[in-house]
């Protein structure tokens, strides 16, 4: 046998390895996002209603690369199934079913921002977390999400999201709670991932910044996707209709973004027991 | 400078929401004549306890079923109508619910423990003055508490509480407290508990599964542990539905 067949039957045995070890280590997992939104499954249209998507996978197709924010990592998953639940003001629910591949899961650690992307957009049907400001400016903001919200809004953190991510916590003299403080980030171990929800394939019009304290000049979802993410009831259509443009109300002034529409991502992974 | 603030709200028109649901439905009512069944609902993830076991991250639903006939305002020992004084005066009411049933179920490793409360622990709360809304109980050290097991407060569930309130069909988000004590920072003629919320291990909610206990475990405190505000304090998210009873599936 020649060295160069050696180191070959070699490589093979790692790659066999690794591939093993990668096995072992995976899970079964599920991502649940649940929320309130606006939109269309098929011909059913809804209004303010309950949103759940959920997909079932396996920790060992999560993708990690370096987020665009140092220190961080853009985690996806892509392989699993993966459905959306909508139940309206009434009770009633639909579920459909979302083709393979139309929609995954994203969870950018650098960022702080998470939820569900797809082809459309990566922050579509659902980021929490994204900035509530329009980003780079007002004339120069073609797309949503493009930075978190603790990064466009130093005055609050809306989540966990904002809170694990932003390094600029100590200066406020603030801390997480322990439990909070240990939340693992990423997509392959059990956490809770929360923040204010965008659900808008396009932009948001851009107004004046309402209430006080969350700010966020960003209105409501300028339009709706290109066409319907599939499923196997029809397209799935969100277009957030509140966002940021509640007029704040007495006595205190609370309103805009501060009466958004919040989230959360679960990550649940499935142990043996 | 960042700065922390604390409460606030104001009543508003109710059935908003239920107009525009009836109208869809192509039904209308003769208000307020007829009884309306309605179902209270409140998801989120968080800690809980349920007899000997703990659950970590678990989707945790609450729900109570009563009648919208039976909210009431709530009154001190004189039978006055309480106000805030965040409010005009003579509109900042609190509004509750007592009358009902309570059940939870606990999602977790893909199994589901449902629960029934004993009657006569919570009840629905309404802040509609200051925007909260969720589910009370008749516990903690003062035998009262209005955000535990869990309440919300900001997002749409702030405007909600504060336009159709208890009485119509509506689902709704913001930040859940799970908090004995709350306010933890005092508002108005609310005495604060220094901060923080209680512990709840010493105050069970019974149930025909074992003793209950929700926990509040993701906060952002000042240094000395407390929690930074009456709002924004509590990190986690939720949702809150009020759907017709006799829409159960």
């Amino acid at each position: 046998m020649t060295i160069a067949s050696c180191r070959w039957i070699s490589k093979i045995a790692l790659a066999s390895m690794i591939a093993a070890a990668a096995s072992a280590s995976a899970s079964p997992v599920v991502y649940t996002l649940r929320t309130v939104a606006d939109g269309k499954l098929g011909s059913y249209v809804f209004a303010e209603a309950l949103v759940t998507i959920r997909m079932k996978a396996d920790t060992g197709t999560v993708q990690k690369q370096p987020s665009s924010n140092a220190g961080g990592y853009l985690y996806t998953n892509s392989v699993g199934t993966v459905t959306v639940s909508v139940t309206d003001a009434s009770g009633t629910t639909k579920v459909a079913t979302f083709a393979p591949g139309e929609v995954y899961v994203r969870y950018d650690s650098g960022l702080g921002i998470a939820g569900f992307g797809s082809a459309l957009s990566p922050s579509y049907p659902v980021a929490l977390d994204c900035d509530d400001v329009a980003y780079p400016s007002n004339a120069t903001y073609v797309q949503d999400c493009l930075q978190s919200d603790w990064a466009g809004n130093f005055n609050e953190y809306n989540g966990t999201l904002s809170a694990l991510t932003d390094p600029g916590l100590a200066a406020f003299r603030e801390v997480l709670s322990p439990e909070l403080a240990s939340l693992p980030q990423n997509l392959s171990q059990s956490t809770l991932l929360t923040g204010q929800a965008h659900s808008c394939a396009t932009t948001y019009t851009v107004g004046p910044t309402l209430g006080f304290f969350i700010i966020g000049d960003l209105s409501v979802c300028a339009g709706p996707a290109s066409r319907g993410l599939r499923t196997d009831h029809g397209g799935f259509f969100l277009q957030d209709q509140v966002g940021g443009s509640i007029t704040p109300f007495n006595p205190i002034g609370w309103g805009g973004w501060g009466a958004s529409n919040t989230g959360s991502l679960q990550i649940e992974v499935m142990t043996a027991d | 400078m960042k700065t922390r603030a604390s409460t606030g709200k104001t009543r508003a028109s109710t059935g908003i929401l239920g107009g525009l649901l009836l109208a869809a439905l192509g039904v209308a009512f003769a208000v307020p004549a007829l009884a309306s069944p309605m179902k209270y609902s409140a998801t989120l993830v968080t800690d809980i306890k349920v007899g000997e076991r703990r659950y970590h991250n678990a989707a945790v639903t609450i729900t109570f079923v009563g009648d919208t006939n039976d909210i009431a305002a709530v009154v001190d020992k004189q039978g006055n109508q309480i106000t805030s004084t965040f409010c005009t005066p003579g509109t900042g009411w609190f509004f509750w619910l007592t009358k009902g049933s309570a059940s939870f179920s606990v999602q977790s490793q893909g199994r589901i423990l449902q629960g029934h409360f004993e009657s006569g622990q919570l009840f629905v709360a309404l802040d509609a003055c200051n925007g909260g809304i969720g589910f009370g109980s008749y516990t903690g050290p003062t035998g009262m508490e209005v955000a535990y097991p869990v309440a919300y407060a900001l997002g749409t569930a702030m405007t909600v509480a504060v336009t159709s309130g208890l009485w119509s069909p509506a689902h709704m988000s913001g930040n859940a407290w799970s908090c004995i004590g709350f306010p933890p920072q005092g508002a108005g003629n609310l005495p604060s508990n220094n901060g923080f919320c209680i512990d709840p291990s010493s105050y069970p909610l019974h149930s025909d599964v074992g003793d209950v206990f929700v926990y509040q475990p993701y906060n952002l405190d000042n240094s000395d542990g407390s929690i930074i505000g009456n709002h924004v304090g509590a990190l986690n998210r939720g949702t809150f539905s009020i759907t017709p009873a006799s829409g159960e599936e």
